[in-house]
C-alpha cells in the first residue's frame, strides 16, 4: 500500500510516457493515418543516420576507454599508494559531478575557446602559436564527456580495489611474481567487477548525451542525442524523433544488458 | 631447504621499535614456532623473513646468504596467510600452479608437481573448484599446497590455523605435522595459541614486547620457563615469591617471606636471604584431606568441573592457588568449602631467576 | 620516488577536473566582457547580476522547483521504503527495477516522452509537468539514500519496541522515524540538487517565457555570452557545494554506501 504513491507517479510520468513515445514512433509526421513503419525504415535506410549511430557508439567507446585509462591508476593510487589521502581525494573527485552540467560544459567552453585562457597559456609557453582551434571539434566533445563521466568510474574501481585483501598481492609476490605479473594476473582480474560497473556507468549514459556534443562540438558534435533534439525543436518531426529516441533507448538497454551479463562472469 | 638465521633484526615504525634485535636460528628442516601475545612483534618478524617489511637493522640469512637486498619474489619462500589469500578467480589447480608458472617450468612438469602436492594434502578431487566452493579446512590445504609446491627454502605460516574451529584445528595440526615431515621444509610458524605451538614445534620462541623471552623445545619452555612471562603465557602457573628465610634440604621445603606473610612450599635450590620466585604448574599439585608435612593448608573457594579434570581455586592463607586435579575417583570429588592440604613434588617448583 | 609520481598523477587529474571550473569562477571577477586576458578584477558582473530581473526570476524558479521536487521525492520515497519490506520478493524485484529505471534511461528520452504525453493528452506545457518530470528523475536518488539507511538499520529495534507493547504507530513515531530522519533530510537535499541542476527536463517542458538558471546559461551560450553568466555559475556551484556538504554531514558514511555497496 505504502509503495503505491511512488509507483503511481513512476507509472504515470515515466512508464506511460515511454509507451506513448513507442506508439508515436509508428505515426507518420506527414499526417498519414494509422500505423506506419516509415520512421524506422527512414532511419535504417539512410547512411547518414547509420553513420551517426556509429559515431555515437564510437564516441561512447572512446570516452569509456579514456576514462578507464585515467581512472584505474587514480583508483589504484587511492586504494594502495596514498591511503592517507584517499578520503580527501575521494571528496575532491565527487564534488565536480555535483556541479551543474551546464556550468561544467560552459566552463570548458570558455576555457577552450580561441582567445581563452588555455590559448594564452599555451601561446606564452610557446607550444601553440595563434589560435587554438580545439573548440567545436570532436576532441572538445570527448574532453568534456570524459570530464563529466570518469569520476563515476574512479569510484567503482576504487571500491573494488579497496575491498581486495592485500595479502592476495603479497601471496602473489612471494610465489615469485613480479609487480607487473601480480597486477596482470591477480589485481586486475579481481578488480574486474569494479571495472565493468565503471564501464556501464560511463558507456551507457554517454550514448544519450546531447548537451556536451552540441555545445562543445558545434557542427562536428552531431550525435543521436542532438539529432533527436533537432527533430523535436528545429524540424518538428516529433514522430520520427520518437522513433530515433526509441532506437537510442534500445541501444541503451541492450548495452546495459550486455555489460551486466559480462559482469556476471566475474561475480563472486 | 635452508638453515635460516636471524641476526639482530630490528624494526621501527617511526619512534616505535616493534622488534628489538632478534637472534634466532632455524636449523634445516625444523619447525620453529614464534609465540607471543598480539603486538609482540612476531608477525613483523615473520614478514621481515619474507621480505614484506624492510629491516631497520640486522640481517636475515638463508644458508649463510644475506637476504637484505633480495626482493620478496626472488626469495623462494612459501607463505600461508591468516586469510589463506587464495586467488578467488582461479581454480584450485591454477592457485597451486601459480608459483610454478612464475618459475617458467614446463607445463608437463607443472601438472605433475601440482598433482603430487594435491595428493599430499588430500585435495586431488577438488582441482577444478574455485576457493569459495571449499570449506575452511580445504582452503587451508590448498593454501599450504600452493606454498609447498614451489619447494620453498623456508615456509612461513602466519596464524594460519586460527580461523578454523577447534576440532578442525586439531585435525589440521596433525595433518600439518605429517605434511611438513614428508616435505622436510624449514618452517616458521607464528601463533598466539600455545597449545598449537607445543604440538607442532621442534623449537618454540616466546616473544614479548619485540624481544625474545625464551627459546627451547616445547618441553623446555613449558617445564623450565626462564621468566615469569613465559611461565604465565604458556599454560597456567602459580607463583610464589619472597625472601628465603629458611631452607630445609632434607625434607625439601623452602620458607618464603613476603608482605602477605610467610609460606613454606616444597622446593629446592634456594639460599637463605635471597629473593626467590618459584612457578608451579597447577596440574603438578595434589590435594588431600589428610594433613601432610610441608603441605599448604587451605580452603577450596571455587571449583570448575571440566570432565577429565577439575580446577580448584584454593585460598591458602591469603595466597590464591590454582590447582588442577584429575577426576579419577568419583567418590572423592572435592567440594567447595572443603579444607584441604595442597602438596607437590619439590622438583615441580621451577625457580625463576629474578 | 613512486609516491612522488603518484602525487603528481593525482594532481594532474585534479587539475583536469577543476581548472575549467576555477577559470570560470575567476572570470566572474574579470572586467573583460569576452572572458579574455589580461585579468582585471571587478565586481561589476555581480552588481549586474543583482539588477538582472530575468536571472533573478530564473533563480527563483530553479529554487522553488527544486524545493518542491525535493519535498515530494522525500515523501514518496519514505512511503515507498516503509512499504517496501512487506512486499513479496517477486513484487519487490519488479518495484525496485521500476523505481531505479529513471536513472538508467537518458534524461533526453525521459523529457521528450513527457513532451509527447502532454501532446497526447492535448494540454499545454505547464509547471505541473516540469515538476512531474523532475520528481521522476530525482526520486531514485532519494530512494537510494533511504534504502541504504534502512538496510543498515537494525530491524530488531522495531521488533523490540513492538514486544514492549508499543502500537505500530508509536513504534513508527518513536523508533523508525528518528532512525530514518537523517536519511530523509539527506535524500531530500540530494533530490533538490538533482532538480536544481537539471537542464534537459526543464528545457523540454518549460512553458514559454519561464526559465531556470540552467536554461539561462544555455541560452546565453546559444545567443552570445552575457558575462553575468560567469557570476551566476559561481553562485550555482556555491549552492551545490552547500547542498553536498549538508548531505555529506548528515549522512556521513551512507553517502559513500550509496556510491557503491562496498563502502566501509
Amino acid at each position: 500500500m505504502l509503495t503505491w504513491p511512488a509507483m503511481a507517479v513512476l507509472f504515470v510520468f515515466a512508464i506511460f510516457p515511454l509507451l506513448i513515445m513507442f506508439v508515436d514512433s509508428f505515426k507518420s509526421d506527414s499526417g498519414a493515418a494509422g500505423i506506419v513503419f516509415t520512421n524506422y525504415a527512414r532511419f535504417f535506410s539512410k547512411s547518414t543516420y547509420l553513420k551517426l549511430t556509429g559515431r555515437t557508439v564510437f564516441n561512447s567507446v572512446l570516452v569509456t576507454v579514456i576514462s578507464l585509462l585515467i581512472s584505474y591508476p587514480l583508483a589504484y593510487i587511492m586504494a594502495k599508494k596514498l591511503k592517507g589521502m584517499k578520503n580527501i581525494i575521494m571528496v575532491l573527485i565527487i564534488i565536480p559531478f555535483f556541479t551543474n552540467q551546464l556550468v561544467r560544459v560552459y566552463s570548458w567552453l570558455i576555457f577552450l575557446q580561441d582567445g581563452g585562457i588555455l590559448q594564452s597559456i599555451l601561446n606564452s609557453v610557446g607550444l601553440v602559436h595563434g589560435s587554438l582551434g580545439i573548440l567545436y571539434t570532436k576532441a572538445a566533445v570527448i574532453i568534456g564527456l570524459v570530464h563529466a563521466f570518469f569520476p563515476y568510474m574512479v569510484i567503482t574501481i576504487y571500491m573494488a580495489l579497496e575491498r581486495m585483501d592485500n595479502s592476495l598481492i603479497e601471496a602473489s609476490t612471494c610465489l615469485g611474481a613480479s609487480t607487473f605479473t601480480t597486477f596482470r594476473k591477480v589485481i586486475f582480474p579481481i578488480s574486474m567487477p569494479g571495472v565493468i560497473s565503471g564501464i556501464m556507468i560511463v558507456f551507457v549514459p554517454c550514448l544519450g548525451t546531447f548537451v556536451e556534443p552540441r555545445i562543445l562540438g558545434g557542427v562536428n558534435g552531431t550525435v543521436i542525442g542532438t539529432v533527436i533534439e533537432d527533430q523535436f525543436f528545429e524540424i518538428y518531426g516529433w514522430n520520427f524523433g520518437a522513433a530515433i529516441a526509441f532506437i537510442l533507448l534500445a541501444m541503451v538497454l541492450l548495452s546495459m544488458a550486455a555489460i551486466s551479463k559480462w559482469g556476471k562472469r566475474y561475480e563472486e | 631447504m635452508s638453515t635460516v638465521v636471524l641476526k639482530g633484526l630490528v624494526k621501527k615504525y617511526g619512534q616505535n621499535t616493534v622488534v628489538k634485535g632478534i637472534d634466532l636460528t632455524a636449523e634445516d628442516g625444523k619447525l620453529v614456532s614464534i609465540l607471543g601475545p598480539s603486538g609482540c612483534g612476531k608477525t613483523t618478524t615473520l614478514r621481515m623473513i619474507a621480505g614484506f617489511e624492510k629491516t631497520d637493522g640486522g640481517e636475515v640469512y638463508f644458508d649463510d646468504k644475506p637476504m637484505g637486498k633480495v626482493p620478496v619474489n626472488k626469495r623462494n619462500i612459501g607463505m600461508v596467510f591468516q586469510s589463506y589469500a587464495l586467488f578467488p578467480h582461479m581454480t584450485v589447480f591454477d592457485n597451486i600452479a601459480y608459483g610454478l608458472c612464475q618459475r617458467k617450468i614446463k607445463p608437463d612438469e607443472i601438472n605433475k608437481r601440482v598433482e603430487e602436492i594435491m595428493k599430499l594434502v588430500h585435495m586431488e578431487e577438488y582441482s577444478k573448484r574455485k576457493p569459495k566452493e571449499l570449506s575452511g579446512g580445504q582452503q587451508q590445504r590448498v593454501a599450504l599446497a600452493r606454498a609447498l609446491v614451489i619447494k620453498p627454502d623456508v615456509l612461513l605460516l602466519d596464524e594460519c590455523l586460527s580461523a578454523l574451529d577447534k576440532k578442525l584445528r586439531v585435525e589440521m595440526q596433525v595433518e600439518l605435522r605429517r605434511i611438513l615431515e614428508e616435505t622436510g621444509v624449514t618452517t616458521f610458524f607464528v601463533t598466539h595459541d600455545q597449545e598449537e605451538a607445543m604440538t607442532l614445534s621442534d623449537k618454540i620462541v616466546v616473544m614479548n614486547n619485540g624481544a625474545i623471552e625464551q627459546v627451547g623445545t616445547p618441553y623446555e619452555v613449558y617445564e623450565k620457563p626462564n621468566s615469569r612471562f613465559v611461565a604465565g603465557f604458556l599454560g597456567k602457573a602459580n607463583f610464589f615469591e619472597g625472601k628465603v628465610t629458611n631452607v630445609n634440604s632434607d625434607e625439601k621445603y623452602v620458607v618464603l617471606e613476603n608482605e602477605k606473610g610467610t609460606v613454606a612450599i616444597p622446593a629446592e635450590k634456594a639460599k637463605i636471604g635471597e629473593n626467590a620466585l618459584y612457578a608451579v604448574r597447577p596440574e603438578k599439585m595434589r590435594i588431600s584431606k589428610e594433613p601432610k608435612t610441608g603441605a599448604l593448608k587451605g580452603t577450596i573457594e571455587h571449583i570448575t568441573y571440566s570432565g577429565n579434570i577439575s580446577t580448584c581455586n584454593i585460598n591458602c592463607g591469603g595466597e590464591s592457588i590454582l590447582c588442577e586435579v584429575t577426576n579419577d575417583m568419583i567418590s572423592e570429588r572435592p567440594q567447595r568449602g572443603d579444607k584441604v592440604f595442597v602438596t607437590w613434588d619439590s622438583a615441580s617448583s621451577v625457580k625463576i631467576e629474578v | 620516488m613512486k609516491k612522488a609520481l603518484s602525487r603528481i598523477y593525482v594532481l594532474l587529474i585534479l587539475l583536469y577536473l577543476y581548472v575549467p571550473i576555477l577559470v570560470l569562477m575567476l572570470m566572474g571577477f574579470n572586467q573583460s566582457r569576452y572572458n579574455s586576458m589580461p585579468f582585471k578584477f571587478s565586481l561589476q558582473w555581480y552588481q549586474a547580476l543583482i539588477k538582472d530581473t530575468k536571472l533573478i526570476m530564473a533563480a527563483r524558479n530553479s529554487f522553488l522547483l527544486a524545493i518542491v521536487t525535493g519535498i515530494i521525492c522525500v515523501i514518496l520515497a519514505t512511503f515507498f521504503i516503509l512499504g517496501h519490506r512487506f512486499l513479496s520478493d517477486k513484487v519487490k524485484g519488479l518495484f525496485d527495477s521500476v523505481s531505479m529505471m529513471p536513472m538508467s534511461i537518458p534524461w533526453l528520452i525521459m523529457g521528450l516522452s513527457l513532451l509527447l504525453l502532454i501532446r497526447a493528452v492535448n494540454l499545454d506545457k505547464s509547471m505541473f509537468f516540469v515538476g512531474a518530470g523532475h520528481v521522476v528523475i530525482s526520486l531514485p536518488y532519494s530512494l537510494l539514500v533511504l534504502k541504504a539507511r534502512m538496510a543498515s538499520m537494525d530491524q530488531s529495534l522495531e521488533e523490540m519496541s513492538a514486544s514492549l507493547g508499543a502500537t505500530p504507530f508509536t513504534t513508527f513515531r518513536r523508533v523508525t522515524l528518528p532512525a530514518i530522519a537523517p536519511a530523509m533530510v539527506a535524500g531530500g537535499f540530494l533530490s533538490f540538487m538533482i532538480s536544481f541542476d537539471n537542464f534537459p527536463i526543464s528545457y523540454f517542458l518549460m512553458p514559454n517565457g519561464v526559465s531556470t538558471l540552467p536554461i539561462e546559461i544555455q541560452s546565453s551560450i546559444k545567443f552570445g555570452f552575457t558575462p553575468e553568466i560567469n557570476a551566476v555559475s559561481t553562485v550555482i556551484i556555491g549552492i551545490s557545494l552547500i547542498c553536498l556538504t549538508v548531505t555529506g554531514i548528515i549522512m556521513g558514511s551512507s553517502l559513500k554506501s550509496m556510491m557503491g555497496k562496498g563502502g566501509k
